[in-house]
């Protein structure tokens, strides 16, 4: 069997004796060279980016998810230390989670930056209107509904009785593949 | 213009090759090339390992905040905060009669008199349950210095870091420190490198934690449901590192003079009628969590505010979790990342 790759006759080494002749490259094929290299390295250096990116984008998410775990835990135990009394209850749980109050309905994460234009990562917002609706609201909370026990849901302000106060948390934050967000449902019992 | 095509063609197989000034110019195209790729590789594969090490941590982490949620969540806090019930001779190092020991571990550290000129912390190895009183002492433990104590000073585990009353201007020596926190700055007392519970069990397999007396409460010790055990979550050290060491400041304090513990967090279960019928240790997590030895609590971010690793508000059931991870090394540089969440126990506290 001949050999696979013998040169044809007479094509083949004439090409070989005019590359002999020759003897180097051409400053084109050294560019063509380093430009096919050039193209891989930079495929290896965008992969390791991408790679990169969905790692903080994991870290990111983990970050909001204890972030937004703390919040409502912290919800639940400010709900249980605010007075029992339905006078009071819902006026010192705002006092903690409403507008001026510390933390407030505002908060900021640590590590995390909120989408442009936003005051803040975090938002609270603790629903005190029973008759506002889920779909005013933007999430499934059950609304309108009774808050005060009086067995109605037709209180535009539940801060001077309420029972059960829903809260909608929510955490918007910009990563590096753009802005992502979290929300959480809470009800607040008084005990 | 002439044509030049077929003699510079000719001109050029002559020349065979190309020449030094071709080469130098492709060289360097290259070796530019070349390097600006070689350095964003760098970069990129430091940013990657910097980022795996961090993940790694943060995985650890929140497998430990799973743990520790997963322990605590039908859990009761004890608030371990007592009074001598005999006075402690400044040479006594067999033991010292509390009022009451409940929430105090099996084995730990106690502070006597604590904010005050007799402040001394008394390490002990075990508890005598039917005697109130923790044995086997080592005296002026972490800095301190031994003192004599009157009957009904006043003693503290110092796992527990909770909220002072007066959070508007306590005075000195009311509190241990000041951290901040979700709700503004918080004055607190105690180390908070600890914190000790009991939860629902059921010893005898009924499928029932609640009796007609109300809830078993208790620990598992060793695996095992014990009615009336108790449990605690404590930070053990295992290490240290320095800052003049690592060459790096580690709490950001503007000095290279620290030096901290690197410990783990550790469950530690015990008899509630008597430690001799049983005592437990689980790891909860790899030795990565800083402390400043000598210092437990201390601010370790360098804001200026005290750090305690659990602060626990019995009135509310608040326990907050603030723990900083040495990551690792990174280009000769420590990585240290600062976690923290909010756990609510439904079951409050032991004194309500």
């Amino acid at each position: 069997m001949p050999h696979r790759f013998a040169p044809c006759p007479g094509q083949d080494q004439s090409s070989t004796r005019a590359r002999s002749k020759r003897g180097g490259f051409t400053l084109l094929e050294v560019l063509i060279t380093a430009s096919v290299l050039l193209v891989g390295l930079l495929a290896m250096t965008s992969t390791s980016v991408v790679v990169n990116s969905l790692r903080r984008n994991a870290s990111d998410q983990q970050r909001a998810q204890a972030a937004l775990q703390a919040i409502v835990e912290d919800l639940h135990a400010t709900a249980r230390e605010a007075d029992d009394d339905a006078t009071l209850w819902a006026g010192e749980v705002l006092a903690v989670y409403g507008v001026g109050g510390t933390p407030g309905n505002q908060i900021a994460v640590a590590g995390l930056d909120a989408w442009q234009g936003a005051p803040s990562v975090a938002t609270v917002q603790i629903v005190t209107d029973e008759t506002t609706t889920d779909a005013a609201l933007g999430v499934a909370l059950g609304m309108p509904r009774d808050l005060d026990g009086d067995g109605a849901a037709t209180s535009n302000d539940v801060t001077g009785g309420a029972s059960l106060l829903p809260a909608v948390v929510q955490l918007r934050w910009t990563g590096s593949t753009g802005q992502h967000e979290l929300t959480q449902v809470v009800y607040l019992l008084r005990y | 213009m002439a044509r030049r095509g077929p003699l510079h063609s000719a001109a050029r197989a002559a020349r065979a090759g190309f020449t030094l000034i071709e080469m130098m110019m492709a060289l360097t195209v290259v070796t530019i090339i070349l390097i600006a790729t070689a350095a964003s590789l760098q970069r990129e594969a430091d940013s990657v390992s910097d980022l795996q090490r961090i993940t790694y941590a943060e995985r650890l982490i929140q497998e430990l905040f799973g743990k520790i949620e997963q322990r605590l969540e039908f859990g009761r806090g004890f608030v371990p905060e007592t009074t001598l019930n005999a006075s402690l001779g400044s040479a006594n190092t067999a033991s010292a009669l509390l009022a009451d020991i409940a929430g105090f571990p099996n084995t730990g550290m106690m502070v006597i008199d604590a904010g005050t000129a007799l402040e001394e912390r008394v390490a002990y190895d075990d508890l005598d349950i039917a005697g109130n009183a923790v044995i086997t002492l080592q005296r002026a433990q972490r800095g301190t210095s031994g003192y004599t104590h009157p009957a009904t000073s006043i003693v503290l585990w110092e796992g527990t870091a909770q909220p002072i009353e007066d959070q508007v201007a306590p005075p000195a020596g009311t509190f241990d420190g000041t951290t901040d926190d979700l709700r503004g700055n918080i004055f607190y007392r105690g180390d908070g490198v600890g914190f000790s519970y009991q939860v629902p069990v059921d010893p005898a397999r009924t499928g029932s934690f609640v009796t007609a007396t109300g809830v078993r409460w208790g620990a598992r010790v060793g695996g095992q449901d014990v009615e009336d055990g108790a449990a605690a979550l404590v930070y053990v050290p295992v290490g240290q590192v320095t800052e003049t060491e690592q060459d790096f400041d580690i709490n950001n304090d503007g000095d290279l003079l620290d030096t901290f513990d690197l410990g783990r967090i550790v469950e530690r279960a015990w008899d509630g009628n008597d430690t001799a019928n049983g005592t437990s240790r689980t790891d909860l997590i790899a030795p990565i969590i800083l402390q400043e030895a000598d210092d437990y609590g201390s601010d370790l971010d360098g804001d200026g505010l005290e750090d305690p690793m659990f602060l626990w508000t019995p009135e509310s059931g608040r326990l907050r979790l603030r723990l900083f991870a040495l990551v690792g090394d990174l280009s000769g540089r420590e990585v240290i990342r600062r976690f923290e969440t909010v756990l609510y126990l439904r079951n409050g506290s032991t004194d309500e």
